[in-house]
């Protein structure tokens, strides 16, 4: 113990070599401030070069990072929140949507599509809203964790564990805002993928694993469409329940399948006469 | 006798040098290997150095009793968390831990309760960097045991924030630190005697 920096590394090389890494690894977590202040893409990593068991890792840690940006942006959105909570959503949110941001950018293409999420009035009242944002931030804590051992970049572990305190600084003020101690106790439980997927699974918050990608307008209208806010319209769209395709559901509309859908889109422009028959 | 002449500081770059070293060509792919014994050792005694700060610190302030409310709940969970981190990480390293020395901390840094507060925001958000900072030289298993801990250190960093009226959490991303700048931080703040 009787060794400093400069004994060990005379000349400087291996310090250089060590504090490269930590600055490329710096790149995703820079990249994470600069999206949440400019919404700039993350510089300097490139999805290519993610390996395919990091892409498995990342991915799964993106479909939390999705669930809280819902839940948080949603509770923004409605306004129901006041003070104190309201103010830490609004941080928490941006938070989240940062996080949602790098992640998505890592993975490029392989990304999934953001899911669709019902959280069942808990982000109209504060104290459902303060609980489940807890749960799902302890939840996030423990996955982070829990993944640490699986990544193999040391750049991606280094910008993951990155977010991980910030989960955990995240758990530790929802606690405070719900008067309970920032910390249950000495350390963290780390939680692995099945339990943490199986829990979201059991509080039905995900409703379908993509939304409802396209839906065009018609001047038609339908005499059993009545209890629709603007009038009886058809439209043509998609679905989050392709399953119900075909089949004769809906008050008139017609529902297509996603890749139908979106595949629609790019034929037909806006402004196409559209003849519907029985 | 030489060993009086070492410093806190020392003891500390002692870990800190092998957590700087040999990084080598890090692939940014699959293919990457864990990190050595060696440079997973190098990274934990770093790390126990750090936490035995954070220990000698809470207890200090303890001990000096002058903390009240919220603070002194604060400082007294905080030494119990960090006097047990410190024990882990002990036993992490088994009997390569080297025997901690006792920190004398500047009195005013645990007396004065404004003092202690923004030394422990300080303190708990260098101890985050320094966390992530050495994820990446860590074995499976030792970054396995440094990720139950490393959480409620930044737990830690949001709640004294939050006490001093502070954003518990700053940035979307924690951003990790160099050993040296830790060091620095920790020389900084007078928190290394």
């Amino acid at each position: 113990m009787t060794l400093d920096l400069d004994s060990v590394d005379r000349d400087g090389a291996v310090r250089e070599a060590r504090d490269a890494v930590l600055s490329r690894a710096q790149l995703l977590g820079g990249a994470v401030a600069a999206l949440a202040a400019a919404g700039l893409a993350t510089a300097g990593v490139a999805s290519a070069q993610v390996g395919t068991r990091d892409r498995s890792v990342l991915g799964y840690l993106l479909s939390l990072e999705y669930l809280q940006d819902a839940f948080y942006t949603e509770a923004e959105r409605l306004g129901a929140l006041g003070g104190s909570v309201a103010a830490a959503t609004q941080v928490l949110g941006r938070v989240e949507r940062a996080h949602v941001q790098a992640f998505r950018e890592l993975l490029g293409s392989s990304a999934a599509a953001r899911p669709r999420f019902d959280f069942q009035g808990a982000t109209e009242d504060e104290l459902a809203f303060l609980r489940t944002a807890l749960a799902l931030e302890e939840l996030s804590v423990g996955a982070y964790a829990g993944q640490a051992t699986r990544l193999q970049s040391p750049e991606i572990l280094q910008s993951t564990m990155d977010i991980h305190t910030v989960e955990a600084r995240h758990a530790a003020w929802l606690r405070r805002l719900l008067d309970m101690r920032p910390t249950e106790g000495s350390f963290d439980r780390p939680r692995d993928r099945r339990s943490v997927v199986g829990t979201i699974a059991s509080k039905g918050f995900v409703v379908a694993r993509s939304e409802v990608p396209v839906a065009f307008g018609t001047s038609a209208r339908s005499a059993d469409l009545t209890d629709w806010p603007a009038g009886g319209y058809i439209g043509i769209h998609g679905t989050d329940r392709p399953e119900l395709v075909p089949g004769r559901v809906s008050h008139g509309c017609i529902r297509m399948r996603n890749g139908d859908i979106v595949r629609l889109a790019r034929l037909m422009p806006v402004g196409t006469p559209v003849t519907v028959r029985s | 006798m030489r060993r009086a002449a070492t410093t806190r500081r020392q003891a500390l770059a002692a870990g800190g040098s092998g957590a700087l070293a040999a990084a080598g060509a890090l692939a940014w792919s699959d293919a990457h290997a864990a990190p050595s014994a060696a440079r997973t050792q190098d990274a934990l005694t770093f790390l126990l150095a750090v936490q035995r700060v954070e220990a000698d610190f809470y207890a200090g302030a303890v001990r000096a009793g002058a903390l009240r409310g919220k603070l002194a709940a604060f400082a007294s969970a905080a030494a119990d968390h960090e006097r047990r981190h410190a024990a882990f990480l002990e036993r992490a390293l088994g009997g390569a831990a080297p025997d901690a020395q006792p920190l004398d901390l500047p009195g005013e840094l645990v007396r004065q309760p404004g003092r202690f507060a923004l030394a422990a925001v300080r303190l708990e958000d260098l101890v985050v960097g320094a966390f992530n900072g050495q994820a990446a030289n860590l074995g499976p298993q030792a970054l396995a045991q440094v990720a139950t801990v490393a959480p409620v250190d930044a737990r830690h960093a949001a709640w004294i924030r939050a006490l001093v009226g502070m954003p518990p959490a700053p940035a979307t991303a924690d951003g990790a630190l160099t050993a040296r700048a830790v060091l620095d931080g920790l020389q900084g703040e007078g928190l290394l005697g």
